[in-house]
C-alpha cells in the first residue's frame, strides 16, 4: 500500500512552540486513551442508512461503524477477518466455508448466528431487493448454515476472490428480523459493529455511540462519533480549521494545500484507484476503429490534466482501469502527449481533416466537466473538434449514461482486478458501456477466477491487461488521490485507498 | 371587509394549490430519470432499478401516482419521502419550523430596523444620514445573498476570528442561546437585502407624504414636528410599507433557499434543493404546497392589516 502523510507547519510557529513548551509532544506520546466524541464533517447528505443500496461518500463511514461484514478490506487492501474468524475454500474454489466468531451480539442484544448471515445473503441475492453487492456475489448458488457458527457458500462457478466479495461495503450482515421491514433499514440500524446508531437526522447530524459489547476487546476507544453535514464547503472548512470539527472527511483538491499548511492539522493524501475515464462506445463509427481511440489517447495531455484538474494530487494513468495498488497489476507503458502522432493516426483512420464529436459530461461532480474541457483543449491540436455538452446529473443518468457514444465516466476503486474488470469490461460486465466485447479477454478473466494458483493468476491477469492496453477500450488519464484531513489531536484517522473502510474503532483523541 | 370576501380569498388559495400541484407533478415527471435512478446512481443495474421502482411505487401509471397522492393529502397523509425513507410530514414539518425561525427572526428584525431607518432618511432628506442610508440600501439591494453570505463568513467566521459559528444548527429547545448564535449570520444575510428594499420604500412613501398638502396644513396649524410625524405622516406611509413587506415574503422564501444551503440550516430551502436533485416528488410537492400557502396567507394578512391602517381601503 502506498500511503503518504504530509505534515506541514509554519516553521517559525513550530520553533516558537518548541521553545515555549519544550516537551509537550513527548508528554502526550503515551498509548491510546479511551473517551471523547469525534466530530467528522462532510458535505454530502446522509440520505439513507440502508446498507444494501447506499452509495454516498458520507454514508459509507456510517455503515462501516454500525455494521460488520463477514470480511473487511484492510489498509493493506487484503480481506481481513470481521464476523468471520477464518474461512476455507475447496481446492476448485466452488465451495467456501466461513467460521463465525462466537458470542457476537447485535446492538439490541440478540445473538448473531449463521442464520442471520444466510438471511442477509439471500436478501442480497433476491432480485426483488435492490442491492449494490449483487454484482460481485451473483455466482453464489446457495448459502446454508452448517451449524450456528458455520456458513457454507456453494458457487455456480469457481471464484477464488469470494473473501473480497464478502467484504463488499454493501454486504453488511443484518439480522433476519430486520429484513422484515426494508423501509425501516433506511433510518434505524441494528448491527454488530463498534458503534450503535443514536441520532439519525439526515438534514444535520448522525450520531453514533460506543458499542460496549463490540467483539474486538478494548475497542472502540471513542465514546461517540458525530457525522456533521456542511453542504457549503467554505463553511465546512471554516468549522474544521477553527476546531469545531476534528476530521474533514473529504478535502477538495483546491483546498488541500491551504488546509495541509494550517497549524494543528494533519492532511492525508492516499493513492487510490479512483479514476475519471472517457467512454467511447465501440459499436458504431468512429470509435469502432481502434486507431481513432489510440489517436485520442495520444491527444490527451495526462501531465497537464493531473496538474490542472487534480492540482497535482494524483498520478497519470495509461488507459488501464487497473490501479497500480491492485494485486496482479502490471507496469503500464507511458502514453505521452503527441498531437502530431495523433493527427497521423486519425488521418490513417480516414479523418485527414480532423473529426467533429460531441463529448457529454455530467455536472456532478465538477471534475467530469473540468476533464471534458481540458481534453477539448489538448485534443484540438490533433484535429479532434470536440463540442462539450454539460448536463445536470439526473439528465445524464437517464439519457447519457450507458447510452451516449462519447461521455465522461467516473468510478471508485474496486478491491480486486477481477471486480474491476467485471464491473466494466467483460462482455457480461454490470456496466458494459463500451460494447468492447472480447471473447479472449472474457476467457482469461474466467480462468483467473477459477484458479487459486498464484503463478497462474499472475500470468492470466498480465495477459488480460495486455489485451486491454492493445485495444484501448477506455481512455483513463489519471488516478485521483483520496484527500482527507484531521486535527493533530485525532490519532489513527485513516482512509483506505478504496475509501469505504475506515476502522474508526481504532481512532482515539489525545486531548 | 366581510366573511364572504374572506371565503372567496381562501377558495382562490385552494384553487391555486391544485394548479400548483398539477404543474409540479407534470414538470417533475417531464424531466428525465426518477427517484429510483437517483438513489442507485451509477450502481443501478436494470434488475436493481426495476426492483427499487417497484418498491417505491414508481412503476405505476402517472395518473394513478398523482391521484393516490391527492387522495392521501385529502386524508392528511403526505406519504413517504422516496429518498429519505421517512414520512414526508415529519421531514417537511421539522424543516418548516426551522425555516420559520429563520424567516420570522429576519422579518421581525428587518421590520423593526428598516421602518425607522426609512423614516429617518425621509425626515433628514438631503443630509448625510440620508446619503449613508441610501448608499447602504443600494449596496444591500445590489448584492445577492450568496455574496453577502460569503462576506459575512469572511468577516465574522474566519478561523482565528470566529465571532459567530460558520454555519450549523442547534435545536432551540436544546440550547436556545447556541441556537441564536448560529442564527446571527443567516438572519443578517437575509436581513441586509430585505432591509434595503423596505427602508427605501418607506423613505419614498414618507417623503411623498411629508410634502403633501395635509402635512403642510398640519404644520401651518402649528402642530409640533413630532406630532406631525407620529400622528399624520407615519401611519399613512405604513400601509405601503406593509404591502412591500408582504411582497418581500416571496423574496424571503427565495432567499432562505440560498442562505440555508450556505449556512447548513436544515430548513425548507435546503430540503427543496435536495428533493429536486433526487426527484423526491412527494417532498417537492409538500414543500411547494407549504410555500404557496405561506405566500398566499401572508398576502391575505397584509391586505387585512392595510385595511386596518387605512380606513379608506375597503374589500368586498
Amino acid at each position: 500500500m502506498s500511503f503518504l502523510t504530509i505534515k506541514r507547519r509554519h516553521v517559525l510557529m513550530g520553533l516558537a512552540a518548541t521553545t515555549a513548551l519544550p516537551s509537550l509532544s513527548f508528554a502526550q506520546s503515551s498509548g491510546p486513551v479511551a473517551g471523547g466524541t469525534l466530530k467528522i464533517s462532510h458535505s454530502t447528505r446522509i440520505a439513507t442508512l440502508n446498507p444494501f443500496i447506499l452509495s454516498g461518500p458520507a454514508e459509507y463511514p456510517c455503515i462501516d461503524m454500525i455494521y460488520s461484514r463477514l470480511t473487511r478490506i484492510g489498509f493493506d487492501s487484503q480481506p481481513q477477518p470481521d464476523l468471520a474468524e477464518s474461512w476455507e475454500a475447496s481446492p476448485d474454489a466452488t465451495e467456501f466455508t466461513f467460521f463465525l466468531r462466537a458470542g457476537v451480539t447485535f446492538h439490541d442484544g440478540s445473538p448473531l448466528t449463521a442464520d442471520d448471515v444466510v438471511a442477509t445473503y439471500e436478501a442480497i441475492l433476491n432480485p426483488d431487493i435492490p442491492s449494490a453487492a449483487t454484482s460481485v456475489l451473483d455466482m453464489i448458488v446457495s448459502v446454508e448454515a452448517v451449524d450456528d457458527l458455520t456458513v457454507r457458500f456453494t458457487l455456480a462457478a469457481p471464484f477464488a476472490d469470494l473473501p473480497y466479495s464478502t467484504a463488499h461495503s454493501n454486504a453488511c450482515i443484518v439480522s433476519r428480523a430486520a429484513l422484515d421491514d426494508l423501509t425501516a433499514l433506511e433510518t434505524v440500524a441494528n448491527g454488530t459493529g463498534p458503534f450503535k446508531l443514536e441520532t439519525y437526522d439526515s438534514a444535520r447530524i448522525v450520531r453514533m455511540v460506543k458499542n460496549e459489547d463490540y467483539f474486538v476487546e478494548g475497542r472502540p476507544y471513542l465514546d461517540a462519533v458525530e457525522m456533521m453535514l456542511f453542504p457549503d464547503l467554505a463553511a465546512e472548512t471554516a468549522n474544521f480549521l477553527s476546531g469545531t470539527t476534528d476530521v474533514m472527511l473529504t478535502v477538495q483538491q483546491a483546498d488541500y494545500e491551504r488546509i495541509a499548511a494550517s497549524a494543528g492539522i494533519e492532511a492525508q493524501r492516499v493513492n487510490s484507484g479512483r479514476y475519471v475515464c472517457v467512454v467511447m462506445r465501440q459499436d458504431a463509427e468512429p470509435w469502432n476503429d481502434v486507431r481513432v481511440r489510440k489517436a485520442l489517447a495520444k491527444a490527451v495531455d495526462r501531465e497537464l490534466l493531473v496538474a490542472i484538474i487534480l492540482e497535482g494530487l494524483g498520478r497519470p494513468a495509461n488507459d488501464s482501469i487497473v490501479a497500480p495498488e491492485l494485486e496482479y497489476a502490471t507496469e503500464k507503458p507511458e502514453i505521452t502527449y503527441d498531437p502530431e502522432g495523433a493527427r497521423a493516426l486519425l488521418a490513417e483512420a480516414g479523418y485527414p481533416d480532423g473529426i467533429n464529436l460531441t463529448l457529454v459530461a455530467s455536472d456532478r461532480p465538477a471534475i467530469r466537466s473540468q476533464m471534458a474541457i481540458v481534453i477539448q483543449q489538448t485534443a484540438a491540436a490533433a484535429g479532434f473538434n470536440l463540442e462539450i455538452q454539460t448536463m445536470p446529473h439526473d439528465t445524464y443518468l437517464a439519457n447519457a449514461w450507458m447510452k451516449a457514444p462519447f461521455y465522461i465516466g467516473y468510478w471508485g476503486m474496486q478491491p480486486t482486478i477481477d471486480a474491476t474488470y467485471n464491473l466494466l469490461l467483460t462482455s457480461e460486465a454490470s456496466y458494459q458501456d463500451t460494447e468492447w466485447k472480447n471473447a479472449e479477454f472474457d476467457a482469461l478473466i474466467n480462468a483467473g477466477r477459477s484458479t487459486t494458483d498464484e503463478a497462474e493468476r499472475v500470468r492470466i491477469y498480465a495477459e488480460a491487461q495486455a489485451l486491454e492496453l492493445e485495444d484501448t477500450p477506455y481512455i483513463v488519464p489519471f488516478f485521483e488521490d483520496v484527500l482527507t484531513a484531521s486535527s493533530t489531536e485525532t490519532k489513527s484517522w485513516q482512509v483506505a485507498p478504496i475509501s469505504r473502510y475506515f476502522y474508526i474503532e481504532n481512532v482515539w483523541l489525545d486531548r | 371587509m366581510n366573511l364572504s370576501y374572506l371565503i372567496r380569498r381562501l377558495g382562490a388559495v385552494v384553487v391555486v394549490m391544485a394548479i400548483v400541484t398539477v404543474a409540479v407533478f407534470v414538470i417533475t415527471n417531464v424531466l428525465p430519470g426518477n427517484a429510483a435512478l437517483m438513489i442507485l446512481g451509477e450502481n443501478s443495474t436494470p434488475e436493481n432499478l426495476a426492483a427499487l421502482e417497484r418498491q417505491l411505487g414508481l412503476d405505476r401509471p402517472l395518473l394513478v401516482q398523482y391521484f393516490d397522492w391527492v387522495s392521501g393529502i385529502l386524508q392528511g397523509d403526505f406519504g413517504m419521502s422516496l429518498r429519505l425513507g421517512l414520512p414526508v410530514a415529519q421531514v417537511v414539518g421539522s424543516a418548516f419550523i426551522n425555516s420559520m425561525w429563520l424567516a420570522g427572526i429576519a422579518l421581525a428584525g428587518v421590520t423593526l430596523i428598516s421602518i425607522p431607518l426609512g423614516a429617518l432618511a425621509a425626515i433628514k432628506r438631503g443630509t448625510k444620514y440620508d446619503t449613508i442610508i441610501g448608499v447602504f440600501s443600494y449596496v444591500g439591494t445590489a448584492l445577492p445573498e450568496f455574496v453577502t453570505a460569503t462576506i459575512l463568513l469572511v468577516l465574522f467566521a474566519s478561523p482565528g476570528n470566529t465571532i459567530f459559528p460558520a454555519g450549523g444548527f442547534v435545536e432551540p429547545k436544546e440550547d436556545f442561546l447556541a441556537f441564536l448564535n448560529h442564527a446571527v449570520l443567516p438572519v443578517a444575510t437575509l436581513g441586509l437585502v430585505l432591509m434595503a428594499h423596505i427602508s427605501r420604500q418607506v423613505r419614498s412613501e414618507m417623503s411623498e407624504v411629508l410634502s403633501s398638502d395635509y402635512v403642510r396644513a398640519a404644520r401651518l396649524k402649528g402642530l409640533s414636528e413630532r406630532r406631525v410625524i407620529w400622528r399624520h405622516t407615519l401611519p399613512n406611509s405604513l400601509a405601503p410599507a406593509v404591502a412591500v413587506i408582504s411582497l418581500n415574503i416571496g423574496y424571503l422564501l427565495g432567499g432562505i433557499i440560498v442562505v440555508e444551503e450556505i449556512f447548513a440550516w436544515p430548513g425548507l430551502g435546503r430540503l427543496l434543493i435536495y428533493a429536486l436533485q433526487n426527484r423526491d416528488l412527494p417532498v417537492i410537492q409538500a414543500i411547494t404546497l407549504v410555500l404557496a400557502v405561506v405566500y398566499a396567507l401572508s398576502n391575505l394578512i397584509s391586505d387585512l392589516v392595510i385595511a386596518k391602517l387605512d380606513p379608506r381601503v375597503r374589500y368586498a
